[in-house]
């Protein structure tokens, strides 16, 4: 199977008017996609959804071809993610909280905890409660958590919330070398557009809820233009044909 | 079932790595080790344990259900469902491969299993505690007591069930906490002025477990108060998981 995820007209609607307006969007095996928009997108709220954290008033969600509403066990079983902000049980340490998460992968090796907890650098400290840990720590053990199943498909929001620029460097890296060498497929969002601009091979932009504009982030970008100059440009046009 | 049996060992794992489970647990062991201290150095133990009353367990036991149990229960759904939204660690959970109805069903049944714990060591150690200190009574009073432990664990889990219910409707265990302990307040003083609400208030049956001991009640009669206690049980959880599967974190 090609398309990992996938959203169909997908719209919610909140009290206050913000949401999120018939977004539809498809993601394919191998690709990095990078969300972008302004706060108040609606890129949270999508990313929610997605993921099961919020329901939608309409439309559809299918991941790995299961329908997120009627199969949520088969369609998160290859998903990992990070949503919104670093939390973590913070009366207990590190490794106890992958450990919570790693029942629900029963083929798990048992070696993968420590393993995750390398991958980010957090293996010195694996025994040490969260509630002393630095917010980039957090940062970092949200990250093990998302990659601990190995998923096949990562939902990153906002994930270098909170770390320095070695840190972000480190995520992006990681990232980069994830796709390449295990064929994750990633779907990120960040108002940090020019770190994205560095990985992202696909592009969505949202404004108002709704996704402007996407695809391939070559065919997107005229050449010599940066994704920052691109997407002010996006955001501007539609500012203006409001 | 994986799904299931994860989130509910995950449950235990963190109701039991909370500071408040191990007091409470101190507490169930230390309470009759203390009564038992106090009847083996008094000088006029007879005196002790009039004061006392002749069943240790059967003392604590009416303590536990009246006052201690709830508590714990309350305290535990505020944390597990308003605290868990409110430190954000909800959605931990709720992004894994587990249904939400599996993540509020282990909830609860990790309430279900601490109180069964809470109860069967107490049960234990009050009973140590009675036979150290005024000698071990025979089998039939054991057994007695037995089954008022284990008819206890009914009303305290209808009362769980109203406890999660009501949590579902905070963000904050604070909140959460302050109701339902005030609801409880209200619910054993409201029958003193009122007394036909104690018929079929749920909160009025926590000494159901008195019903058991020694020839007990007639059968029609605990089967009718099982009865009750067991709707409130089914009609509370499965308000409390209406409100769960609909809320968004």
């Amino acid at each position: 199977m090609n398309t990992l995820l996938q959203a169909d007209q997908v719209t919610k609607r909140y009290g206050n008017g913000r949401g999120v307006r018939e977004v539809s969007l498809e993601i394919s095996r191998g690709d990095i996609f990078g969300l972008i928009g302004p706060n108040g997108a609606g890129k949270t709220t999508l990313l929610k959804m997605l993921v099961g954290l919020a329901r939608p008033d309409s439309g559809t969600i299918r991941l790995f071809g299961h329908s997120l509403a009627d199969r949520f066990e088969r369609a998160m079983a290859g998903v990992g993610c990070l949503i919104e902000t670093a939390d973590a049980y913070e009366y207990m340490s590190a490794y106890d909280n992958l450990k919570l998460a790693a029942r629900f992968y029963p083929d798990l090796p048992k070696t993968r905890i420590e393993e995750a907890l390398e991958q980010v650098g957090l293996a010195p400290y694996r025994k040490e409660k969260v509630a002393g840990y630095s917010l980039g720590m957090k940062q970092r053990l949200a990250l093990a958590s998302a990659l601990l199943s190995r998923p096949e498909l990562v939902v990153l929001d906002e994930p270098a919330n909170g770390l320095d620029v070695e840190g972000m460097a480190d995520v992006r890296r990681t990232v980069t070398r994830l796709s390449r060498d295990q064929g994750i497929t990633f779907l990120i969002s960040s108002h940090l557009i020019h770190d994205l601009g560095m990985i992202a091979s696909r592009i969505g932009i949202m404004k108002d809820g709704s996704l402007i504009r996407q695809g391939a982030a070559r065919d997107l970008l005229p050449d010599g233009h940066s994704l920052e100059d691109y997407v002010l440009a996006e955001l501007r046009t539609a500012k203006e044909a409001v | 079932m994986h799904s299931f049996y994860a989130s509910f060992a995950g449950e235990l794992e963190k109701t039991w790595a909370r500071r408040r489970t191990k007091g409470f647990l101190l507490l169930t062991v230390l309470l009759p080790a203390v009564s038992a201290l106090l009847l083996g150095y008094a000088q006029d133990r007879s005196a002790v344990i009039a004061g006392l009353g002749s069943n240790l367990p059967l003392i604590l036991l009416n303590l536990y259900t009246f006052a201690v149990l709830p508590l714990f229960m309350m305290m535990t759904a505020a944390d597990s469902f308003a605290g868990e939204t409110a430190a954000r660690t909800m959605k931990l959970l709720l992004v894994r491969p587990v249904t939400r109805a599996k993540v509020f069903a282990s909830k609860a049944l990790a309430v279900a299993a601490f109180v069964a714990a809470l109860l069967a060591a107490l049960w234990v150690v009050s009973t140590l505690a009675q036979g150290l200190a005024a000698g071990f009574g025979g089998a039939s009073e054991t057994l007695d007591d037995l089954k008022a432990y284990a008819a206890a664990w009914v009303p305290m889990m209808a009362i769980g069930s109203i406890a999660i219910f009501m949590a579902q409707w905070f963000r904050q265990s604070s909140g959460a906490m302050a109701l339902i302990i005030l609801l409880y307040a209200a619910a054993k003083l409201l029958p003193l002025a009122f007394p036909q609400l104690s018929v079929w208030s749920v909160f009025s049956y926590t000494d159901w477990h008195l019903l058991w001991i020694g020839s007990g009640a007639p059968a029609g009669k605990l089967a009718n108060t099982f009865v009750l206690l067991a709707a409130y049980c089914i009609m509370a959880y499965t308000a409390g998981w209406i409100l769960f599967e609909r809320k968004e974190h």
